[in-house]
Formats: structure tokens, sequence, C-alpha cells
């Protein structure tokens, strides 16, 4: 039933920088024979191959190339700023707090070495020059298992501040897939600043534009709703202007189910000129689902964030305390463009510190996620730490605001926040005891709470954890709670409906689901549940077949892909001794979900039922081919065989049967009887 | 004879390269000999180049004040200052961005002499002198990129602009405010870059 999840998903993609980025000056520690013999094909080539060509090649995202030596010496002089300013090649974090992969921080020698080269008027040098990096358009792992495409070009006006638009890609998938990689090319990296990818497992935002989603969404940050599974956000779907395929560890996939929407949450940067985006996403797949499972925690205060005019140094906090042991695997700190200094650290219950990152100057229009070397593991009673601090003056050149004026929270770029998310992977549990993603959320949500007792969505998500783990009561007080602030809400009048039937006061139940479909005729959750509801209860409500055979009929004529709604109408006609109609539908359910045996064991029992044998050996030969460890399946197919004549292959089926389980009677019985 | 005709061949080399009215090339090659009719009272060179981004970034403020003064006996050109600039370059450029055909190329460096201009996006904004022009104004045209790497959200200033207005009403300019940002300008003629260059590690100011 329903006991639907609200993530706050956090996105961004911003900005431009911050005042005194590094003027300190880099020192030189070359003699001068290492300056006279700095030369480009010697010493600078490898350096820019190494560090920069990622980006700075034909076809590349950044503006320019600098595979050649004419190509670098024409930008020697840009080379020489960026690199002593540290504005290139991008990489935020201060060294010695945190390891990441991926370090792209240039040592103070090879900065030295540019600077040398430059001034020395960019020799060329004589002898072999290194061989430049080859670059290709070409998806990097292959051709992919699928390619997601905006269903609609996106213009980027001539002129104007970054835009910040959330695009939707519906996945259009027919079962359930665990994606290994992903790879975004976002069209022109030269308008594309950087992208995250959320995952959408309702249609939530788009149900919330229904009539224009195709065209894109603005907003910097969004908020989804999570569905009816307790299945956090685990991944980090980041791509920035180097990125490449982004490959996750083979124990960690992500789940793709049917009907789950990719959100491209994009920042654009306006060219000059007018431009047309036309993003593509890469999706691998594999075989192998998940095995470890991570989840995205956060720590913020964006509660605090009232910045008064002036306030160059405005401070915020947040701690965390963490009820299991983790390993940190990343880590993406956001703010928007105030923000200054951020930093995250944690402290051990023996009250050591570990620093998770420390970002002296923030800049929005450089940030990433940072994955780190290596997982960073920390025992239950450590406190996760977020201090944050915000410039609202006149001097932050970034600055949305002239003249500044008090900032607050919020998801336009010209508000703020206060977020540090975490990618953590929790110890393993023991067999027998509860998700330890459980107790991270709730550790989040009550820290949540802490500092806004009146956090809807926290409220929300604590209602459902209760519902989770079977505290009804206190799920349906906190329910009722919300809905004493907002009496109308469709989802939480459906919730307090699935906590009522979890309770057992399944009429109760039924009451809160027609209150909410009378309220919002078109919100589906309400409607299914009714219908679940009514199909369980037809013993003691005959009438209540016919109120379900309506309210899915009504599902599947707006929703005819709703694979649920097929499968239970199936069963309502069933109970009606409708079998064709049954037939029917538990044909559509199994179109909509090819890899699962269950419509077809299903429809297996319906032909059976009919004395359509020969349909029912197919479907059931079906079930073992998708579960041939099953044995209950065998012996079921053994049963049809040997209604069908064939003993030997009714005989081989039993014993396959009891291969699988000694223990199943049945199976013995049926071979007895042979 | 021969003699003669190598003597002649050079005195004409040299009467060209020295001539004080030639502001670079059209399109087509032929020298430019005027930047305005006469009456005009301000020539406002944006400088600027096909592959520089900060520049096409800045390109429709330019072309705004453009479009803004244009009529008002106000000549505007795009000066594109790289040697390494050719004119199919330059022309798919001109289409690209919507910036018409005033279009001038500095190979030789005439006015980066002229104005010192040394960074694309700059602007030199010059006013009659006698014969000759006179620069009122040389820097940004806008205050939205500080250095490379610190760029506004927008504009707050829009020098260029004011220059304009302030030379139309008889009134004396405000002096350049902070170093151009963006990227030198590859020419012989224009200043050397190495010690305080286009966003400059040390000279910037907001």
């Amino acid at each position: 039933m329903t006991a639907r999840w609200l993530l706050l998903t956090v996105l961004c993609t911003t900005a431009l920088s911050t005042a005194a980025l590094a003027q300190q000056p880099v020192p030189t520690t070359l003699t001068p024979h290492e300056r006279d013999i700095i030369t480009w094909r010697a010493t600078i080539a490898p350096i820019v191959y190494k560090n920069c060509t990622a980006c700075h090649h034909n076809g590349g995202s950044a503006p320019f190339d600098l595979t050649t030596y004419a190509q670098a010496r024409r930008w020697a002089s840009q080379m020489l700023d960026v690199t002593q300013s540290r504005y290139m090649p991008p990489w935020l974090p201060a060294p010695g707090h945190g390891e990441f992969a991926g370090n792209r921080r240039l040592p103070d020698t090879d900065i030295a070495v540019i600077k040398s080269w430059v001034q020395a008027g960019t020799p060329e040098g004589t002898g072999r020059a290194p061989a430049a990096p080859v670059y290709n358009s070409a998806w990097q792992l292959g051709p992919p298992d699928l390619i997601l495409e905006m269903p609609a070009a996106l213009a980027v006006p001539a002129s104007g501040t970054d835009l910040y638009i959330n695009v939707i890609l519906p996945s259009n998938l027919t079962h359930q897939r665990w994606v290994r990689a992903m790879e975004i090319k976002p069209g022109d990296a030269q308008v594309v600043h950087h992208a995250n990818v959320i995952l959408d497992r309702t249609e939530s935002l788009r149900r919330q534009h229904p009539n224009d989603w195709q065209y894109g969404i603005p907003g910097m940050d969004i908020m989804v709703d999570s569905g009816d599974d307790f299945d956090p956000d685990s991944h980090f779907l980041f791509w920035k202007p180097d990125s490449t395929a982004l490959v996750e560890p083979p124990t960690m996939p992500w789940r793709l189910d049917p009907g789950d929407d990719l959100i491209l949450n994009l920042h654009l940067k306006p060219t000059g000129k007018p431009e047309t985006i036309s993003a593509r996403i890469a999706l691998y797949f594999t075989d192998k689902p998940a095995t470890e499972r991570p989840m995205l925690l956060q720590l913020e205060d964006d509660a605090a964030l009232d910045i008064p005019v002036g306030d160059p140094n405005f401070i915020v906090e947040d701690t965390l305390t963490l009820p299991v042991a983790v390993e940190v695997l990343g880590v993406y700190p956001h703010a928007h463009y105030l923000g200054k200094r951020l930093e995250g650290w944690a402290e051990l219950p023996t009250g050591e510190r570990r620093d998770l990152i420390l970002i002296p100057d923030w800049d929005i229009n450089r940030q990433s996620v940072y994955r780190l070397a290596k997982p960073l593991p920390l025992p239950a009673g450590t406190v996760l730490h977020m201090r944050y601090s915000y410039d609202n003056t006149a001097a932050n050149a970034h600055n949305p605001h002239t003249p500044p004026i008090r900032v607050k929270a919020g998801n336009r770029s010209e508000d703020e926040m206060a977020h540090l998310w975490l990618q953590v992977l929790p110890d393993a549990a023991k067999p027998g005891t509860p998700d330890p993603r459980l107790a991270l959320e709730r550790a989040w949500m009550e820290n949540r709470l802490r500092k806004s007792p009146g956090d809807s969505i926290a409220l929300y998500n604590m209602a459902a954890l209760d519902t989770a783990e079977g505290n009804n009561a206190q799920a349906e007080s906190i329910y009722r709670r919300l809905l004493a602030q907002r009496p109308t809400d469709v989802r939480t009048m459906t919730s307090l409906g699935a906590a009522m039937a979890a309770a057992g006061d399944w009429q109760s139940a039924q009451q809160q689901f027609r209150a909410a479909i009378a309220q919002d005729p078109t919100y589906t959750d309400a409607v299914f549940d009714l219908a679940a509801l009514d199909a369980q209860h037809v013993d003691t409500q005959p009438e209540a077949l016919t109120e379900a055979e309506r309210l899915l009929t009504g599902i599947i004529a707006s929703h005819p892909d709703d694979a649920q709604s097929q499968r239970l109408l199936a069963l309502v006609y069933a109970d009606e001794g409708e079998l064709p109609k049954t037939v029917e539908h538990l044909q559509a359910w199994q179109r909509l979900a090819l890899a699962d045996p269950e419509p077809h064991r299903a429809l297996a029992q319906v032909y059976a039922q009919m004395g359509r044998q020969t349909e029912a050996l197919r479907e059931q030969q079906t079930v073992v081919t998708l579960a041939p460890n099953s044995a209950s399946d065998w012996s079921d197919l053994g049963v049809l065989q040997a209604q069908l004549g064939d003993r030997a292959a009714a005989k081989q089926d039993f014993q396959r049967a009891i291969q699988l389980d000694p223990t199943l009677e049945a199976a013995k019985a049926n071979l007895s009887k042979l | 004879m021969r003699f003669g005709l190598i003597v002649a061949a050079f005195m004409l080399v040299g009467n060209v390269s020295v001539s004080a009215q030639t502001y670079g090339r059209h399109l087509d090659g032929r020298p430019v000999t005027a930047l305005a009719p006469p009456g005009t009272k301000v020539v406002v060179l944006y400088f600027i180049a096909s592959d520089c981004p900060i520049s096409n970034r800045t390109l429709p403020e330019m072309l705004r004040v453009r479009d803004e003064f244009r009529t008002r006996g106000v000549a505007f050109h795009f000066v594109y200052p790289n040697t390494t600039e050719t004119p199919q370059a330059v022309r798919q450029h001109l289409a690209a961005y919507s910036i018409g055909d005033d279009a001038i190329l500095d190979p030789t460096g005439a006015l980066v002499a002229l104005t010192h201009a040394r960074v694309t996006p700059q602007a030199a904004i010059l006013i009659p002198q006698g014969s000759r022009w006179a620069v009122a104004y040389a820097g940004r045209i806008d205050d939205r990129y500080i250095r490379l790497g610190l760029e506004r959200p927008q504009a707050t200033q829009h020098f260029a602009e004011q220059a304009v207005t302030e030379l139309l009403a008889g009134r004396s300019v405000q002096p350049a405010v902070g170093a151009p940002t963006g990227c030198a300008i590859i020419n012989p003629r224009a200043p050397l870059m190495h010690t305080a260059s286009s966003g400059s590690t040390g000279g910037a100011q907001p």
C-alpha cells in the first residue's frame, strides 16, 4: 500500500566565482638551467596533455583547442593567467582536507614551469614532440543499451544571465533494469556548464507541469516524490565538462524501473548567439542487481539562511550523528552565489577529526561531486559537521543582487542553499535485522525536525518510516498532524488511509481513500489503494467488487501501461468469474512485465480453469523458463503435462521439482500418482 | 632601368606602410581610409575575436549599444585585430552573431597601435581632433568580467554606453576602470601581455 517517500533532491548548477581566487604568488622552484630548457616539446606539452586537453580539444567542452603547439602559443597568455590564479584546471577543494579521486589541482612546479615558458616567449624546442591524446565523440563505453533523448530541443538565448533548466527524459522501460554506467552528451558542451541527473520514480515533475514539461522547467533545485518503496536516492549522477562515462562499482548499479523519468538539471551559459541544446543520455545495463546499497545523506540548515545585507561572513552550521557505521564514498557541497567558504568534517566517537572537504573560495560555476580516493570508514556515533559561510556584500562579485538584498533559502539561483550531501555505504546488516538505511533516514529526518519542528517533508518521511517499521499508530498520528496543517493534501490523506489499512482498520481506510478521491479524482494512488482494499474484502463486502472494477477500469483508461492495475483488474474479473476478461488483462500485464513469471503463472491457472490445457501448458513452460529454480512451478508443469497425456515429460518435471526442493510434498505426491 | 624599378617599388611600399590615414582593411582587402564620414561625433571601435569566448559573450552588449547610438552621429566598427583571423572566418562570425558588416581586419596593427588595445573584447572610443582621431575612452565594455574566472551574474556598469552618452552630451568621459578581461590580442603591435595580462593576476579591479 501507499507509503510515499519525499526526498529533497538537490541540484545545482551554476555560477560564477567569488573574488580573490588565489592571488598568492606561486613559489618558483626552478633553477636558471631548468628555465632554459623549458620548451613546448620537452616540458609543456606533457603538462597540457595530462591536465588540459580532456576539455581543450577540437570538439571538446572548452572554448579552444590546446593539442598543438600553435594553439598553445596562441593561448599562452591565458594559460599563464589562469594557472597562476588556479582558475584552471578547475579544482576547488583545498589540499590536505580529504583525498579525492580525479584530483585536478595542478602541482606548484607545473605552474612555475608554465610561467617560465610564457615569459621565455613560448619556445617550441627541438626533438621529438609527444603525441597528443586522441579524442572522439563516440560513446566511451561503446554502443549503449539505451539512449534517452530530450523530447524537444532547448533554445538558449544569445545573452542574459545563466539559465537553470530541468529537462524530463522518460525512460520508457518495459521492465526493471540495473544501470552500471551512464554517459551524458549535453549537445553543445560550450553552452552546458554542468548537469545533474535526478531519478523521478513517480513522474512527479511531469505531473506538476502537464502541458509544458517537454520544453524544460526552470529552477536550480527541484524536489521529486520518491514513490511507494523505501529506496532512497543512492548515487551522484553528475556531469561536468570533462566527464566521460560515469561507471559505478560492480556491486552498486542503480535501479531503473518502468515509468521512471530521468530529469536532466542543466546549467546553461549564453554564448553570445542563439543556441539550441539537444542532450542525450546513454545507459549501460547489467544483469546483476545491486548487492550493496549506498544512500545519499544530507546535512543542511536552509531554515537558518536569512542573510542580512552587507554581512560578509554569515555562518550556517549543521551536525548529524550517524546511528550506524558507514563508509563515505563521495561528497557534494552545494550553495548558490553568496557561498564563500564550505567545510565538512567528521568527529569520531574518540574525538578524532576526519576532514570531508574544505572549499576556501566557493564558486558555484565550478561545483562538482567529489568522489573519495578510497572509502572513509566512520563508526556509529560519529558526528558529521557542516559549516558554511556566505558573503552578502557588494564586494562579492557573484552577488546576483545590485545593490545586495536580504537573502533566504530557495530554489531560484538568486536564493541561497546550505547543503552538504554525502554518499554513504552502511555496513552490511546482519540477516534478520532492519535495513540500516532506515536508521540513517530516521536520523536525517529527526535532525531536520530538530531544526524545523514543522518541516512537512521530514514529518511525512517520519510517518512513512513508522509505517515501514510497523508503527502504524505513530504514523497515523503524524499524518493527522500534517493534515491539520494541510487538510486537503491528497497525498497525506492517502497515506493516512494506508496506515489505517496496515493497522487493520480497513473500513476507516476505505473512507479515507474515498475522501482523498473526492478531493482529487485523478490521484491514482488513492484510487488504486481503494480498489486494492476493496478486492481484499469482497467476502464481507461483495458490493466492493463492483467498486474495485469501476475504479481500476478508470485507471486503465488513462494509464493503460499501469501493470499493477492490469494485474489487479484481472484478479477482480477472476473473482467475478469473468475469465475471458481475466485473460485479457493478464495478457496486458504480461506485455508490461516481460521478464516477470507471475503473469504467465496466473494465465496458466486461468487457462486450466477454462479447460484450455494446451495454452496453460505453454504459459507454464514460460514460467519455468523465467524462473527455472522454482520447484513448485516444475511440479505444476508436470501436472499440466500429465493432463495432456505426456507422462514421461510429467515425470521429468516432478523429478526436477523434487531435485530442487526435496521437501516439496506436492511434487512427491504427483510423482507417485503417475 | 632595372635599378630604377626596384627603387620605385620600394617607395610604393614605404608610402603605404607609413600612411597615417589607413585603418586596417575591409574584408575584401581594400584599405580602410576613413573611420567615419565628416561630421561624425564619435567612433566606437570594438576589438573582438572570432575564437574568444568572452568576446563572443559580450557581443550582445556591444550590439545593444550600437543599436542605441548608430543613428545619433556615432559610427561603430568591429575590429578583428588578431593576425590569425581570415576573411572567411570573420564572415562566418559576423553572420553567426548577427553583427552586420562593420568589420575591419587589422593585421598590421594600425588600430591596435592607435588605441593600445591588448585584449578582446575591448572598446576604444574616438573623437575627432582636427584631422585626426583621438582616443577618449579605452577599456572594458562593461563590468561583467572582472578577470579570467571571475564574472558577475550580469553587468552592473555599462562603460562603453556611459562614455558615448557623456561624449554626446559634451561632458568629460570617466576614465576606464579595471583591466579588460578576455583574450590576448595576437598582433605584433599589441602590447606585451606577460606581466600584466588580460585577466591580470594583480591589477584587476571590480
